[in-house]
């Protein structure tokens, strides 16, 4: 919301697409202003005020758009040329607004609906997904399993899972549970806790040591894995585990930058068969 | 003095040893960074181990949906510390936390900008 | 049932704590600050079990879940609000 109010009028050097998407959004017509528009997400009708223009992100950099973004859920809807559905937006009065339309209908290379950060493509899976972890977190903090506090928990955990699982986005790959991937889950396991116990034998002796011998350093490695839960997978274990913490990872490229305590070498392939290559072989042997 | 009360000696003794050592290390290590080692590697062994002696214990008391909570607590921490240590980590390189001195090498510094998913 | 060894574990951890307040006061920038909060809340957590065993009453562990949640809410808030400079 704030990114696209913060796009002020520093107008120099506009491109032509970019000065023809600021004068549409300046120039609504004035009934849009007391028109609704609905949400497509959370069907909640909101006053359509809130057009703007916007610059596009991710692979059509230096391309606008205009949108809008629901006040309710954060979902933006953005206005393509060919996709106006002017349904969508109920007005108050029916007048003055021909040529701001067809103003619109001219204008293209758009998208049509871009889901913001926070909410994910979603379905049964994901709402199943949220309800079990819900629900196993409400009988562990519970402790006990009177039948009374089991419809409790199945009926609080199908409210949040209802109100929340858009956000969460949380859903197992399909067949992880299956006998075969359970050996490579155990042995993800088994690698997990022996790399922890060594690593952290081996970073006490470190510290304990009066000579603190370190050599810290920032190196880049490859990942070759993808997806969300592979990603945050190898790099929570690979913060436990090995001498590193991990600083950021670029998913595009498949880089992980990783603060090392013990710099060994900085050759990529080198310093990936050091530190993850162990824990990505089992992780995608159990994921993928 | 029977086996599981050395068994959960030995927890509390090891997970003590380790925290111990983490809280040295946060005390010693020269940089920000590489105190983020020491709090997010030492610390959570050690409290795993301290909690699976705890919940030991509450099973020996007989109080077992406590000790099932126990455990619940330490798959918490244990799952939380490394996301929080990154968080961390990359929030200060961002906002200018000084590398130390020694530090060999820094690939982060002219990384290609990342664009989010 | 004896409960000395969880006392001794108390007393410990809570001698650990203090050592952290030096890095609380002096760390140089205030990562290092929220570095030892962060660590304090975890030893903090086994402290309030550690006492619910010596006490006998399993509603201490509530406490801990509770210390657990917030000390892990803290640092993601505070390090959002490091990145970015202000919380939105």
């Amino acid at each position: 919301m704030n990114q696209v109010d913060s796009i002020g009028d520093n107008s120099e050097a506009l491109s032509p697409l970019e000065q023809r998407a600021r004068r549409l959004a300046r120039t609504l017509p004035p009934d849009l202003l007391e028109a609704s528009f609905t949400c497509p997400l959370c069907n909640v009708q909101t006053p359509a005020r809130g057009i703007r223009a916007r610059p596009l992100q991710g692979v059509d950099q230096g391309q606008w758009q205009l949108v809008f973004v629901c006040p309710a859920c954060g979902l933006i809807t953005a206005f393509d040329a060919g996709q106006i559905t002017p349904e969508k937006i109920t007005f108050a009065r029916d007048s003055q607004r021909e040529d701001w339309w067809n103003e619109l209908r001219s204008f293209k290379n758009a998208p049509r609906s871009i889901l913001p950060k926070h909410v994910h493509e979603s379905g049964l899976r994901e709402f199943w997904g949220t309800f079990l972890l819900t629900f196993v977190t409400w009988m562990l903090l519970i402790g006990t399993f009177n039948p009374i506090d089991v419809i409790w928990g199945v009926v609080v955990s199908v409210v949040c899972a209802r109100f929340t699982f858009r956000y969460a986005g949380i859903s197992l790959p399909k067949g992880v549970f299956q006998p075969a991937r359970l050996g490579a889950l155990l042995a993800l396991l088994g690698e997990f806790v022996r790399q922890l116990v060594v690593q952290n034998v081996s970073l006490s002796m470190r510290v304990l040591n009066p000579n603190l011998k370190i050599r810290p350093g920032i190196v880049a490695i490859p990942t070759r894995l993808r997806g969300d839960l592979p990603l945050t997978l190898v790099g929570s274990l690979s913060t436990l585990t090995p001498d590193t913490v991990v600083m950021d990872i670029d998913q595009h490229r498949g880089i992980m930058y990783v603060h090392w305590i013990d710099v060994r070498t900085t050759d990529p392939e080198a310093a990936y068969q050091l530190i993850s290559a162990g824990l990505e072989e089992k992780i995608s042997r159990w994921l993928v | 003095m029977n086996l599981l009360d050395l068994l959960i000696l030995a927890l509390y003794l090891g997970g003590f040893f380790f925290n111990l050592s983490g809280v040295i290390g946060i005390i010693r290590l020269p940089d920000l960074y590489c105190r983020l080692h020491a709090s997010s590697k030492n610390t959570s062994l050690g409290s795993t181990l301290i909690i699976m002696g705890l919940a030991l214990r509450q099973f020996q008391m007989g109080e077992i949906p406590a000790g099932i909570k126990v455990i619940l607590i330490g798959t918490f921490i244990l799952t939380t510390t490394p996301i929080g240590s990154h968080a961390l980590a990359r929030a200060a390189y961002k906002y200018g936390v000084p590398l130390w001195e020694g530090t060999v090498v820094d690939q982060y510094a002219n990384a290609p900008e990342i664009k989010e998913a | 049932m004896n409960h000395t060894w969880e006392f001794v574990v108390c007393m410990g951890l809570s001698i650990l704590m203090i050592v952290l307040c030096y890095r609380l006061w002096r760390g140089p920038t205030t990562g290092d600050r929220m570095l030892a909060l962060e660590t304090m809340g975890a030893l903090g957590v086994l402290i309030l079990i550690a006492l619910s065993v010596i006490a006998e009453r399993t509603i201490y562990l509530d406490l801990g879940v509770l210390l657990a949640l917030f000390s892990f809410l803290g640092t993601l808030v505070f390090a959002r609000y490091l990145e970015r400079g202000l919380i939105q």
